[in-house]
C-alpha cells in the first residue's frame, strides 16, 4: 500500500510538471493548447467570480451591515458581474468550441490560429487590469501600498453618470474590459471564417454544435464592437473630456448602446449551452436529434430576432409605449425558438435508451433550469410584471437560473464531455456525479429562494434589508455556500484527473460501440 | 536529509496515511469538525447578543455538556435506527443548518432563537464533538493544526462582521462542509454501547477506600466547578474585553488559538513528563486542578486586555495536561463503572450551569467565585488523597 502511495505521488508530481510546462508555451500558436489554456483561464476566472458571489451571500446573510461596508458589496457585485460574464463564460465556450471544430468541420487548423492565439493572450492582462482596483484596494488595506484606488460600484451594466465620476478604478475596469472585448471578438471572427470558409463538411451535414457556435459567433461579431465604441465613449468622456454620454441625453444614449449589445450577448452567452445540449443530449439517449432542422432554424431565428429585443430592458425607463409594445412582441416572439428546442431536447428523451453518464446528468439539469429560467423570463416579458419585478431578486433569481442552471451546466456538460479530448484522461465519475447532485440542490436553493425574495418585493444590488426577509436570504446563502463547494470537487475531480487519471482512450464515451458517430473522436 | 531518508519518511508517512485515504474525504471531514468546533466557542456569546435570558443560556450550556458525549445518544440512535455514521453525521449537519438559520428566522417568525439552537444541539451532539477520531491529517500534522486553522480563518470574519454576523457566516460555511463531507461518503467509525447500571456502581463506590473515593470526589468538584462557567466562559470574555459584545470576540478567537496551541504543546511532552517517576502523576493532577480553581477568578480580575486574556487561556491550554491525566486516574480506578460514572456525571452537571447561567444574570462575578470556589473544593480533596 506505501508503496503504491509513493509511486502514486510520484507520477502525480510528473504529470503536474509535465502539465504546466506544456500548457504555459505562449508560442504555441495549435489550436488545442490555445483553447486548453482558454478553457483553464476561463475556469480559473469562474472560481474568482464564484468567491465574490460567496462574499456577496456572507453579507446578506443578516439584514443589518454584516461581514463587509456597503460600497464593499457594491464592488463585489460588479466585479462578480464582470468576471463572470466576460471572463468566465465566453472563454469557456468558445475555448471548447475552438478545441473541437476542426474535428467537426473537418480541417486541420483552425484560421488565422495566431489571432486566435493572441486573442486568448489577451484575456489575462484583461481579468487582472478590470480586477486591479479591488486588489489594489485590498493591497492598501493590509498596508503595502500607500495609495487607495476604490474599486469601482457602477455594476456590469456601466451606467452614466455613474461611470462618468472621476475615479481611477473605472478607468482600469473600462479597459480591462475592453481587452476582454477584443479577444472574445477576434476568437469569433476565427470561428465564422473557419466555418464559412475553411470547412470540408457540407453545410447540410454540418453538426448542431457547430451550427449554434457559428451564430453565436456571428452574434459576437454584430453585437461586441458596439460594446466596445461604447467603452470607448466612455473612456474619451473620462479622459479626454468629450461630453458624449453626459446628462441629459448621454446616459439614454449609451443605455441603448449598451443594450444593443447587452440582449444579443445574453444569447452568445446562451447558445453555446444549448449547442451542447443538442449536440450531446442525442449521443446520450441512443437516438437522433428530434427535428434537428427546426432546431438550426430556431438558433438562426435567435440570431436575428436578438437583435430586436434590447428595448425591453428599458420598460422601466419611460420609453414611449407603442416602441415598448412592439419591444414586448419581439420578446415573446424570441422565447418561441427556445421553445422550439425544450421541445426537440424532450422529444430526443422520449423513448430513448438514456445514459446518465455525468455529461447527461448535467445536460438533464440545464434543460430543467432553462425551463424554470426560461418561464421566469417570459413573464418578465410583460410590460406590467416588469414594472413590478424590475431592480428586485426576481430578476436576479431569473438569470441565474439560465446563468448558472443553464449555461453552467451546458458548459460543464460539455466540458465533461470533451475533457478526454482536451487532456487525454477522464474525470473520475464519482466526482462528476456528486459535483452534479450538490450543483442541484445548491441552484434550487439558492436562486429558488432568490426568486422567493423577489416576489416580495425585495431590490436587488442592497447589502442590507428588512428583518422580515432574512430567513429566506439565510437559506439563499446556504444554498450558494453549497454551491460554491460543489466546485471545489469539480476542480479536484479535474487535478485529480490531470495528475493520477487514466487514459481515456479514443472512445472514452462509448459511442463507437454503439454506433453512434462523433466526429471528435474518429481520427 | 538523504535522499533515501526522504523517500523512507515519505514511506513511513504513507503507510500510516493509507489506511483513512481518500484524501479529499479526510480533509472535507476535518474541515468541517474543525469549522463546527471553532464557531461552537462562540454559541452562548451569541445568544447572550440576540438577547436571551441567562437562565436558559445556563441551561442551554448545561443540556451541552450532558450531550456531548457520542456514548450517550447512542442507544437512543441505535432505537431510531439512525445510528449509521452516515445518519450521525446528516443529523450533525441538520443542527448546524438549524443554527444558522436561528438567529434570523427566530424574530420573524417569534419563535426564541435558544429553541433552535437547543434543536440544532440534538443534532450536533450526537455527532460527537471535534476531532477526536485520527485521521490522515492527524497522522501528518497533529491534532492541533486543523483547530487552529479554523480559528484563525474565523478570526477576520469575526472581526469585520461582529460576533453575531461573523459567527452565522461560520455556521453557514460548516453547514456547506457538512453536506460535502456526506456526499463524498462518511467512513466507518463504530462508537461502543455502554450499558450503565446504576444499581452496581452505587453498590461498588460504597466498597471503595476513601483515597479512591476522595478521587472521584475531587473530580467531580471540579467538573461542577467548571460547569458553573464553562459555557460562559468565552461569553464573558468577550464582554470583558469589549464594551458590552461589540468587540472582543475576535481577540477571544486568538486566545483560543493560544490555548489550543499551549494544550497541543503539553499533550506532547505530557507521556515524557509521565515517564519520569511515578510522582509525575499527582503533580500534573493537581496543577490541572489548581488552574481549575484560578482560571475563573483570573477571567473576572485580570485587566481587559488581549495579552492578559490570552495569558489566561493559555494556563488553561497546559491545563488540559494536568485534566487528561486525572481522568485517566479516575479512568484507572472505575475499571468497568466508567461509563456509568461518566454518564451519571453529565447529567449531574446539569444543574450546576443552570444555577451559573441563573447567578450570571444577577452576579456575573459572584458565578465566577462560585466556580473557583467549587473547583477549589475538588483540589482540596484531590490533595487530601495524596497527603493521605
Ligand atoms: C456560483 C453561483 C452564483 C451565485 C451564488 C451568484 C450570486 C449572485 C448575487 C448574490 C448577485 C448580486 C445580487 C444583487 O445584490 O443584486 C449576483 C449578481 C450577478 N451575477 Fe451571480 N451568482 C452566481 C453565478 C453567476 C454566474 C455563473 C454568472 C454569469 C455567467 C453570474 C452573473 C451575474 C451578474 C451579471 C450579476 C449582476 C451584477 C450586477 O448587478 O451588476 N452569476 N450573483
Amino acid at each position: 500500500m506505501s508503496g503504491s502511495v509513493v509511486g502514486w505521488l510520484r507520477s502525480a508530481w510528473r504529470r503536474l510538471v509535465a502539465v504546466v510546462v506544456r500548457a504555459l508555451d505562449p508560442l504555441a500558436i495549435d489550436h488545442l493548447t490555445v483553447a486548453r489554456l482558454s478553457v483553464a483561464f476561463g475556469a480559473f476566472a469562474g472560481l474568482w467570480g464564484t468567491t465574490d458571489a460567496m462574499a456577496l451571500r456572507a453579507e446578506a446573510l443578516t439584514p443589518g451591515m454584516g461581514v463587509w461596508p456597503a460600497a464593499t458589496y457594491d464592488a463585489f457585485f460588479t466585479t462578480h458581474g464582470v468576471t463572470m460574464l466576460f471572463f468566465f463564460a465566453t472563454p469557456v465556450a468558445f475555448g471548447l468550441t475552438t478545441a473541437v471544430l476542426p474535428r467537426l468541420v473537418g480541417v486541420e487548423e483552425l484560421a488565422f490560429p495566431r489571432i486566435h492565439a493572441l486573442a486568448f493572450w489577451l484575456l489575462p492582462p484583461g481579468l487582472f487590469v478590470a480586477r486591479a482596483p479591488s486588489l489594489l484596494d485590498l493591497l492598501a488595506d493590509v498596508g503595502l501600498l500607500g495609495f487607495r484606488v476604490r474599486p469601482p460600484v457602477v455594476g456590469w451594466t456601466l451606467y452614466p453618470p455613474m461611470s462618468l465620476q472621476p475615479h481611477a478604478g473605472i478607468d482600469l475596469l473600462l479597459v480591462g474590459l475592453s481587452l476582454g472585448t477584443l479577444s472574445t471578438l477576434l476568437t469569433a471572427l476565427v470561428v465564422v471564417v473557419t466555418v464559412v470558409t475553411e470547412r470540408t463538411v457540407p453545410w447540410a451535414r454540418l453538426d448542431v454544435f457547430t451550427w449554434t457556435m457559428l451564430v453565436a459567433a456571428g452574434l459576437v461579431v454584430f453585437s461586441f464592437p458596439v460594446l466596445e465604441s461604447a467603452i470607448a465613449l466612455l473612456l474619451a468622456d473620462r479622459v479626454l473630456g468629450t461630453t458624449f454620454l453626459a446628462p441629459p441625453e448621454g446616459p439614454m444614449v449609451f443605455v441603448n448602446l449598451f443594450w444593443f449589445f447587452g440582449h444579443p450577448e445574453v444569447y452568445v452567452l446562451v447558445l453555446p449551452a444549448m449547442g451542447v445540449l443538442s449536440y450531446l443530449i442525442p449521443r446520450f439517449a441512443g437516438r437522433d436529434l428530434f427535428g434537428k432542422r427546426s432546431v438550426v432554424y430556431s438558433t438562426l431565428a435567435i440570431g436575428v430576432l436578438s437583435f430586436g429585443v434590447w428595448g425591453h430592458h428599458l420598460f422601466a425607463s419611460g420609453v414611449d409605449p407603442r416602441v415598448q409594445a412592439s419591444f414586448m412582441a419581439v420578446t415573446l416572439a424570441v422565447a418561441l425558438p427556445s421553445a422550439i428546442k425544450t421541445f426537440a431536447w424532450t422529444t430526443t428523451l422520449w423513448n430513448g435508451s438514456l445514459r446518465l453518464e455525468p455529461p447527461m446528468l448535467f445536460c438533464l439539469g440545464a434543460v430543467a433550469w432553462f425551463v424554470v429560467g426560461g418561464v421566469t423570463g417570459v413573464l418578465l416579458a410583460s410590460i406590467p410584471v416588469d414594472y413590478a419585478y424590475h431592480g428586485t431578486y426576481y430578476v436576479v433569481a431569473h438569470f441565474h437560473f439560465l446563468l448558472v442552471g443553464t449555461i453552467v451546466f451546458g458548459l460543464v456538460a460539455g466540458g465533461y464531455y470533451w475533457f478526454p479530448l482536451l487532456t487525454g484522461r477522464r474525470v473520475d465519475d464519482r466526482y462528476a456525479r456528486a459535483h452534479f447532485w450538490l450543483s442541484m440542490v445548491g441552484v434550487a436553493v439558492t436562486f429558488g429562494a432568490l426568486l422567493a425574495l423577489g416576489l416580495g418585493g425585495l431590490p436587488r444590488r442592497m447589502a442590507t434589508y428588512p428583518e422580515v426577509f432574512a430567513p429566506m436570504q439565510t437559506l439563499a446563502t446556504l444554498g450558494a455556500f453549497v454551491l460554491g463547494v460543489a466546485q471545489l470537487l469539480f476542480v479536484w475531480g479535474i487535478v485529480r484527473a490531470l495528475l493520477v487519471g487514466d487514459p481515456a482512450g479514443d472512445d472514452p464515451w462509448g459511442l463507437a460501440e454503439r454506433g453512434i458517430e462523433a466526429r471528435e473522436w474518429s481520427r | 536529509m538523504s535522499r533515501s531518508a526522504a523517500v523512507e519518511t515519505a514511506r513511513s508517512t504513507a503507510e500510516r496515511v493509507a489506511p483513512h485515504l481518500p484524501p479529499e474525504r479526510v480533509v472535507v471531514t476535518r474541515a468541517f469538525d474543525c469549522a463546527l468546533g471553532a464557531a461552537a466557542w462562540f454559541v452562548p456569546a451569541l445568544l447572550l447578543v440576540v438577547g436571551t435570558p441567562l437562565p436558559i443560556v445556563g441551561l442551554f450550556g448545561g443540556l451541552w455538556l450532558a450531550l456531548v458525549r457520542p456514548e450517550h445518544y447512542v442507544r437512543l440512535l441505535r432505537a431510531l435506527g439512525l445510528d449509521s455514521p452516515f445518519a450521525r453525521r446528516a443529523l450533525g449537519v441538520a443542527g448546524v443548518t438549524l443554527w444558522t438559520l436561528g438567529p434570523v428566522a427566530g424574530p420573524p417568525t417569534g419563535t426564541p432563537v435558544w429553541l433552535w439552537f437547543s434543536v440544532g444541539l440534538l443534532g450536533v451532539a450526537p455527532y460527537g464533538g471535534v476531532g477526536d477520531r485520527p485521521d490522515a491529517i492527524t497522522v501528518v500534522l497533529g491534532r492541533v493544526f486543523g483547530p487552529v486553522l479554523a480559528l484563525l480563518a474565523l478570526t477576520p470574519v469575526l472581526a469585520a462582521g461582529g460576533l453575531v454576523a461573523g459567527v452565522q457566516v461560520a455556521f453557514a460555511v460548516t453547514a456547506a462542509l457538512g453536506v460535502l463531507a456526506l456526499v463524498l461518503g462518511v467512513p466507518l467509525d463504530e462508537t461502543p454501547t455502554v450499558s450503565p447500571s446504576m444499581s452496581a456502581f452505587v453498590e461498588w463506590a460504597e466498597r471503595l477506600p476513601p483515597a479512591e473515593r476522595r478521587l472521584l470526589l475531587a473530580d467531580t468538584w471540579a467538573r461542577t466547578g467548571l460547569a458553573v462557567v464553562g459555557p460562559l466562559f468565552v461569553a464573558f470574555s468577550i464582554q470583558r474585553l469589549g464594551d458590552g459584545f461589540a468587540e472582543g470576540a475576535e481577540v477571544i478567537a486568538l486566545s483560543l488559538v493560544v490555548a489550543t496551541v499551549a494544550a497541543g504543546g503539553t499533550h506532547r511532552v505530557l507521556s515524557r513528563i509521565r515517564e519520569l517517576g511515578s510522582w509525575t502523576t499527582p503533580l500534573l493532577s493537581v496543577g490541572g486542578l489548581l488552574v481549575a480553581t484560578t482560571a475563573p477568578l483570573a477571567v473576572v480580575l485580570v485587566p481587559a486586555s488581549p495579552p492578559a486574556f490570552a495569558g489566561t487561556f493559555a494556563a488553561v491550554g497546559v491545563a488540559q495536561g494536568g485534566w487528561t491525566v486525572l481522568e485517566d486516574e479516575v479512568t484507572d480506578t472505575l475499571g468497568e463503572h466508567r461509563d456509568t460514572y461518566r454518564a451519571a456525571r453529565a447529567l449531574l452537571l446539569i444543574p450546576p450551569a443552570v444555577v451559573g447561567g441563573l447567578l450570571f444574570a444577577v452576579a456575573p462575578r459572584t458565578a465566577f467565585v462560585l466556580s473557583s470556589v467549587l473547583a477549589g473544593v475538588g483540589t482540596v480533596s484531590y490533595l487530601r488523597r495524596v497527603a493521605r
